[in-house]
């Protein structure tokens, strides 16, 4: 498989995005929803402030000298008028406390309202919002958001990244069939090269040297010479055939691999059973190679390393799929590069392999039809 | 985000205005004045400011009485040196007596008072508990408020009252009145209303009730059988007693007892 790096990257970037995103969320609604109860409290308390102002103001006409004497009093009315809910704090023109209210404990936000009795300031007030309760909703609003942002985060997070994890490995697949194809299609030019140009060459020089032969050559010379050309075409002929499958080309995929399975089960001994429908539809050139290359490598690990003495190869056309089943009495693939080999070729075509028994030459290769490369 | 912190910053400091400062230690004594000035209780406001005239007349000596701001108000102020004399219709609590001495000047009955419109001349003790209660139907009370002495000289007399006008005034079913002359005002112009007042400063169209049959007066005051009384008297700081000595010196005399007397009070009687 060739390595394609998309995902992290990509999660790299994006990760900060999301985090400052989500954080920027869950900060931002507390914040807000706090300050708008705030000035609604303090808004609240400055209203208070200006009706315990007026209860003043009436106090002071009344008892202009000695109206913060009668802070009882004053204190009963302002409670029985609701106006003693919260903390409350009076001063007289000298700053001196009168106890109006009781003391004000912990976090408060204060409105103060200036006490007047015909534009001369007699007193000030100042009417405070208790905000630990509105602290305690702040928090709590805060623990909310804070989950709703996780969740939000880790699905802005983790739905990009799965699609790009998904896309990098269709681009993956992508590329390792057109490995394949490209390797097939190099092999291809390079035996039409060998074949057009060293092998034609070849057999020309050959027949000129018989030709010479019988004009009066030295048939020991003639003869070696003839000897070195056949060893040079044989070599090509091995090259180009190694190279491309040639009995792809002249008998097509099934013929090809009947040819294989029979002319190596003479050469090995190993008893090659085949079975194959009558006919197949027009594999495309690289899923055909590299199906045949996958008959080779199976066939080649039973003689090399599998010890087998029996060997099957089914092939099935299944609705829209290529099946290919092999199997053997040997040991399995105790060579790596033989199963990788496979693995990476069924991967270009892809379709998937599976060895249902380890430890035994056994797989099972499919190859979908629609989705083979062209 | 330095701008958006900073500005978050700002509206949340915005959001009220800066705490009170640390109060002024200083005591309210006021610039110092030739007249006397005398506060306290309303229940012996009127006495008080008639004594006042008499003392003017016979002396010269200017004192002025100011309105109401309760015993606890007189006592403070005359404690912060802010008045000479401060008026008081119930006893002194141990932490309001330190500094202060007390001069006692007449007893008051509190009585239920009432407009001519209120359809009974005489309460019993059960009908007064459900009326506390709210339980007698077309009547209206009006309540004073927690701190008021009228409140304490009439629940001696009638177990169990405090606790039904606290129920009644934390219910809101009733109003509560701060000073006499708003309790006189409010039993004036509320129909069918009653409330908790002073005998002495009941004038017509209010009249007072009789409770169990037993009407209200200074005899029945001075013979023990009206027992809802309060003793009115004045507090001075040791050091103004020169300066209050002839207001005192009427109050106890034969001249300011029968002053007393004819104000509707019973004069406390002389030291022997």
């Amino acid at each position: 498989m060739i390595p394609v790096t998309l995902t992290r990257p990509f999660a790299r970037r994006l990760a900060p995005l999301v985090l400052f995103a989500t954080s920027l969320f869950a900060v931002v609604v507390p914040v807000a929803h706090h300050l708008d109860a705030r000035s609604r409290a303090v808004l609240a308390a400055r209203e208070r402030g200006d009706r315990v102002a007026h209860v003043l103001a009436e106090a002071v006409r009344d008892r202009p000298l000695l109206w913060r004497y009668d802070a009882a009093k004053l204190s009963g009315r302002i409670q029985q008028e609701g106006l003693l809910d919260g903390p409350l704090v009076v001063r007289d023109r000298e700053n001196r406390p009168v106890p109006l209210g009781g003391p004000a404990t912990g976090s408060v936000a204060w409105a103060r309202v200036p006490v007047e009795v015909e534009g001369v300031p007699v007193a000030t007030v100042w009417a405070g919002a208790t905000l630990a309760p509105l602290w305690h909703e702040t928090l709590r609003l805060l623990a909310g958001c804070l989950l709703l942002a996780s969740a939000l985060g880790a699905l802005l997070f983790l739905f990009p990244v799965r699609t790009v994890a998904r896309a990098e490995e269709r681009i993956a697949a992508l590329l390792a069939e057109r490995r394949v194809a490209l390797q097939d299609e190099e092999r291809r030019r390079i035996a039409r090269e060998l074949h057009d140009g060293a092998g034609q060459a070849l057999t020309a020089a050959r027949l000129q040297l018989l030709a010479l032969r019988k004009r009066g050559l030295a048939p020991e010379d003639a003869a070696q010479v003839e000897h070195h050309l056949d060893e040079a075409l044989d070599e090509v002929r091995r090259s180009t055939s190694a190279l491309i499958p040639a009995p792809l080309a002249a008998l097509g995929f099934l013929g090809a691999v009947r040819k294989h399975c029979a002319s190596y089960s003479r050469a090995t001994g190993i008893d090659i059973s085949l079975d194959a429908p009558g006919e197949l539809p027009e594999l495309p050139p690289p899923m055909a190679a590299g199906l045949y290359r996958i008959v080779q490598e199976a066939l080649h690990n039973t003689a090399r390393h599998a010890g087998a003495a029996r060997a099957s190869v089914r092939v099935s056309h299944l609705r829209d799929a290529l099946s290919l089943e092999f199997d053997d009495d040997g040991r399995g693939f105790p060579d790596q590069a033989s199963s990788q080999s496979i693995r990476e070729r069924v991967a270009g075509l892809g379709g998937a392999v599976d060895w249902p028994e380890p430890g035994r030459s056994c797989l099972r290769v499919r190859i979908p039809l629609g989705g083979a490369p062209a | 985000m330095r701008r958006i912190l900073a500005l978050l910053l700002l509206s949340a400091a915005c959001a009220g205005d800066l705490p009170p400062p640390p109060p002024s230690t200083a005591s309210a004594v006021l610039a110092p004045r030739p007249e006397i000035l005398a506060a306290g209780t309303g229940a012996l406001t009127p006495l008080a400011m008639a004594l006042a005239r008499e003392v003017w007349t016979g002396t010269g000596l200017r004192i002025r009485v100011e309105p109401s701001i309760g015993s606890g108000g007189g006592i403070s102020a005359t404690r912060d040196g802010a008045v000479d004399l401060g008026l008081v219709s119930r006893p002194l609590r141990p932490e309001e007596s330190a500094g202060l001495e007390r001069v006692d000047l007449a007893r008051d009955a509190v009585v239920l008072a009432a407009a001519a419109d209120f359809p009974h001349d005489d309460l019993s003790s059960a009908e007064v508990h459900r009326l506390y209660r709210g339980e007698l139907r077309g009547l209206t009370l009006l309540l004073r408020d927690e701190a008021d002495s009228a409140n304490a000289a009439l629940e001696s007399t009638l177990p169990g009252l405090t606790d039904e006008r606290r129920s009644s005034a934390a219910s809101g079913r009733f109003r509560v009145l701060d000073h006499d002359d708003a309790m006189a005002l409010a039993l004036a112009t509320t129909p069918r209303a009653i409330g908790v007042f002073s005998l002495a400063a009941v004038r017509p169209p209010l009249r007072a009730l009789r409770l169990d049959g037993l009407a209200p007066s200074n005899d029945s005051l001075a013979r023990g059988t009206w027992r809802a009384v309060r003793t009115l008297g004045v507090v001075f700081r040791p050091e103004r007693r020169d300066r209050v000595a002839p207001f005192l010196a009427l109050a106890s005399s034969e001249r300011g007892r029968a002053l007393i007397r004819s104000l509707g009070y019973l004069p406390m009687e002389p030291r022997r």
